[in-house]
C-alpha cells in the first residue's frame, strides 16, 4: 500500500483531458507468415480509464501491447495514443506513455536509483526533477531504504515496484501494465493492486494486461476479452456479467466430499458444468431453484450434510469461459 | 512530422538520449568478462604471439597493436550487451522511449566508439613510454582512431543486431567475421610485402585502412593516401551503421 504522503496523488500535467481518446485502435492487424495473431481489432480506451485486456494464452494480448508501445509494427490498421500515431509519430506518443512489463526489467547491474536516473534520462526528465520525483517513488513504493542497494539483491516483489516506480518516473499520462502481478506473494499483490487503483485515481489511464479475472472483475472500468486475435466483448465487469445471467451458478459444499461426489453432482438433472473450487463445487444452471431443490435431495439420499450453499450469479470468469471456449487458466505461458 | 523530427530541438533530445545508452553501456558492459576477454586480453596476447613468431623489432608493430586493441574494443561492446539485454527484456525499454530507432542504434554504436578509443591510449602509452613510438602527426593519428573507433563500433552493432538472446551465438559470429578481417589485412605482413593478390585481399579489409592511417600518424610510411583511409572507413562505418538500423526495424517488424 502507498504511503499518506503518496506523490501519486495530483500528479502535474497527467489529469489533463484533450480531445482524443487515450488510445484509439482502427483495425489493427498483425500476422507472422500464415498466422494472424491480432486480427483487425478496434477498440478506445477514454482518459482517466482502467481498462483491462483480458484472453487466454496465444489470444493476441501482448502483441497487442507490443503495437501500442512501440515494440513491435502493424501489419495493418492503426493505433493512437492521445492523437499520436504510434507508427507516423512515435516520438510524441511514446512520450505520453510508459510500460511495465511481464517481465520486471529493471538492469540488475544498477541500484535502484540508477534505474530511475537512467529511465528519468530516457524520457528527457530534467535531472533536478528526476531526483525530486526518484526520492518520492522510492519512498512510496517502501524501496528507499534499498535505494543504493543493486537491484540483482532484491527480490521478486521488490524489482516489480520498482520497475513500476522506473514506469512512473516520466509522469506518464498512459500507462501500459502487462500481468502487473504475476508471480508475486500475496501480500505483493495487495499491495501493487492498491499502487493500481491510486494510479488510476490520480489520473493516469492504465491498460492492464491480465489472465487475473479477478483482477480484472475488482479493478478495472472496462475489459475487453479477445480471444484467437479478435475482440469477443468489451464493456463493464458487471455489464458482461449481467449478458451472461442466463447461465447462472450455484456453489455448494458437503460435510464429505469425494471424486465421486462431483461426478454424480454433474449428472443431477438441470446441471450443465460442474467444477471444483478449493471445498466447494460451482455448477452451471439455467434454473437455480430446480438446482438446489436436487442437491438438497441428494444430500438427503446420500447422508451428506450441506456445509455451504449460495447462488453468486456468473462471475467474469464464467463470462470469459462462455465467450472464448476456454477454461481459465492459472499456468503462466508465453502469450504472443 | 518529417520536419519537427529534423528540427534541432528534437535533434538535441535524441542526441542526448543516444548520450545516455552510450554511457549506460560503457558502465555496465566495459567490465563483462567477454568485453574484457575479446576486448583487451585476447588481441594483445595475438599480437604478443605474432610478433615473438616474426621475431622483428616490436616498435614496428606499435601502430598495429593500437588498431588490434581498438578494432577489438570497439567491436566488442555491442555483441557483448544487445543479446544480454534481448535475453533480460531491457532491449525493449529502448524502443518503447521517445528515441528513434536510428538514434538508439547510433548511442549503442557511441559506447563502442567510446570504449575502443579510451583503450586505444593503453598501446600508445605502452608504445610511447617503452618503445620510443613517436606520434609525428598528431592530426591522423586522432584521425585514425575516431574513423576506426567509429568503423569497428558500426560493426559490432551489425553483429548485435542479429536477433539472438545468446552473447555466446554473438561473439562466435563476430570472431567468426573478426579474424579474417584482422589476418587478411596489412597489420602482420605489410602491404608491401605481400603479393599482389593477397593486397586484393587486404584491401576488402576495413583494418587495413585503419592500420595504415596509424602508421602514418606514428612516422611510418603509409600505401594508401591518407584521405583514401579515411574515406574507406567511414564508407565502411556508413554502410555497418545502415545495415544494422535496417535489421533492427526488421526484426521489430517480424516481432
Amino acid at each position: 500500500m502507498l504511503c499518506s504522503d503518496s506523490p501519486l496523488k495530483g500528479v502535474a500535467g497527467i489529469t489533463a483531458r484533450d480531445d482524443f481518446s487515450a488510445i484509439e485502435v482502427r483495425e489493427l492487424r498483425k500476422r507472422y507468415g500464415d498466422m494472424t495473431a491480432v486480427d483487425g481489432i478496434s477498440f478506445r480506451v477514454e482518459p482517466g480509464e482502467l481498462f483491462g485486456f483480458l484472453g487466454p494464452n496465444g489470444a493476441g494480448k501482448t502483441t497487442t501491447v507490443n503495437i501500442l508501445t512501440g515494440v513491435s509494427l502493424p501489419t495493418a490498421g492503426s493505433a493512437s495514443v492521445f492523437g499520436h500515431d504510434v507508427v507516423k509519430d512515435p516520438f510524441r506518443a511514446r512520450e505520453a506513455i510508459n510500460v511495465v512489463p511481464e517481465v520486471s526489467n529493471a538492469y540488475p547491474e544498477y541500484t535502484a536509483w540508477s534505474n530511475l536516473m537512467f529511465t528519468a534520462s530516457l524520457y528527457g526528465v530534467h535531472r533536478g526533477e528526476a531526483e525530486q520525483r526518484a526520492e518520492e517513488l522510492l519512498r512510496a513504493f517502501g524501496l528507499h531504504d534499498k535505494r543504493k542497494v543493486k537491484v540483482k539483491g532484491f527480490s521478486q516483489g521488490m524489482r516489480r515496484k520498482l520497475v513500476i516506480a522506473m514506469a512512473l518516473i516520466n509522469r506518464p499520462r498512459v500507462l501500459f501494465m502487462d500481468e502487473p502481478t504475476t508471480g508475486l506473494d500475496v501480500q505483493s499483490v495487495l499491495s501493487i493492486r492498491e499502487m493500481v487503483r491510486d494510479l488510476n485515481r490520480s489520473g493516469i489511464t492504465i491498460f492492464l494486461t491480465t489472465h487475473n479475472l479477478n483482477e480484472a472483475n475488482i479493478l478495472c472500468d472496462r475489459v475487453a476479452i479477445i480471444n484467437r486475435g479478435k475482440i469477443v466483448a468489451i464493456d463493464t465487469p458487471e455489464n458482461l456479467k449481467s449478458a451472461a445471467r442466463r447461465v447462472q451458478a450455484v456453489e455448494v459444499s458437503f460435510d464429505r466430499m469425494s471424486p465421486e461426489t462431483e461426478v454424480e453432482v454433474a449428472s443431477l438433472a438441470g446441471i450443465k458444468e460442474v467444477s471444483r473450487r478449493g471445498d466447494k463445487l460451482r455448477l452451471l444452471t439455467d434454473d437455480p431453484s430446480a438446482a438446489v431443490s436436487a442437491l438438497a435431495r441428494f444430500a438427503g439420499e446420500r447422508y451428506l450434510a450441506i456445509s455451504y450453499i449460495n447462488t453468486p450469479g456468473p462471475s467474469l470468469e464464467d463470462v470469459f469461459i462462455q465467450l472464448t471456449g476456454t477454461g481459465t487458466s492459472t499456468s503462466r505461458g508465453g502469450d504472443r | 512530422m518529417i520536419a519537427e523530427a529534423l528540427s534541432p530541438e528534437r535533434l538535441g533530445k535524441e542526441l542526448r538520449r543516444a548520450l545516455v545508452i552510450a554511457g549506460k553501456d560503457i558502465r555496465i558492459y566495459c567490465l563483462k568478462p567477454p568485453v574484457l576477454l575479446f576486448g583487451l586480453v585476447f588481441p594483445f596476447f595475438l599480437f604478443l604471439a605474432f610478433f615473438v613468431g616474426k621475431r622483428g623489432p616490436i616498435e614496428e608493430g606499435i601502430p598495429g597493436l593500437i588498431c588490434i586493441s581498438v578494432f577489438f574494443a570497439s567491436s566488442n561492446i555491442a555483441p557483448a550487451g544487445m543479446p544480454f539485454e534481448r535475453m533480460t527484456k531491457t532491449f525493449s525499454r529502448y524502443l518503447s522511449a521517445p528515441l528513434s530507432l536510428t538514434w538508439m542504434v547510433f548511442g549503442k554504436t557511441l559506447a563502442g566508439f567510446f570504449f575502443g578509443v579510451a583503450v586505444s591510449v593503453i598501446p600508445l602509452l605502452v608504445g610511447i613510454i617503452g618503445y620510443g613510438t613517436s606520434v609525428t602527426s598528431p592530426g591522423l593519428l586522432i584521425l585514425a582512431l575516431l574513423a576506426g573507433g567509429m568503423c569497428f563500433s558500426c560493426l559490432g552493432t551489425l553483429v548485435g543486431s542479429m536477433p539472438t538472446e545468446a552473447p555466446g551465438n554473438a561473439m562466435t559470429v563476430l570472431n567468426f567475421v573478426r579474424l579474417p578481417l584482422l589476418f587478411m589485412s596489412g597489420i602482420f605482413v605489410t602491404l608491401e610485402e605481400m603479393p599482389a593478390w593477397a593486397r586484393g585481399l587486404a584491401a576488402v579489409s576495413p583494418l587495413t585502412y585503419a592500420n595504415d592511417l596509424l602508421r602514418r600518424g606514428t612516422g611510418f610510411a603509409g600505401y594508401y593516401g591518407w584521405w583514401l583511409d579515411l574515406l574507406v572507413l567511414l564508407l565502411y562505418a556508413t554502410a555497418f551503421f545502415f545495415i544494422a538500423a535496417w535489421i533492427f526495424n526488421l526484426s521489430r517488424r517480424r516481432s
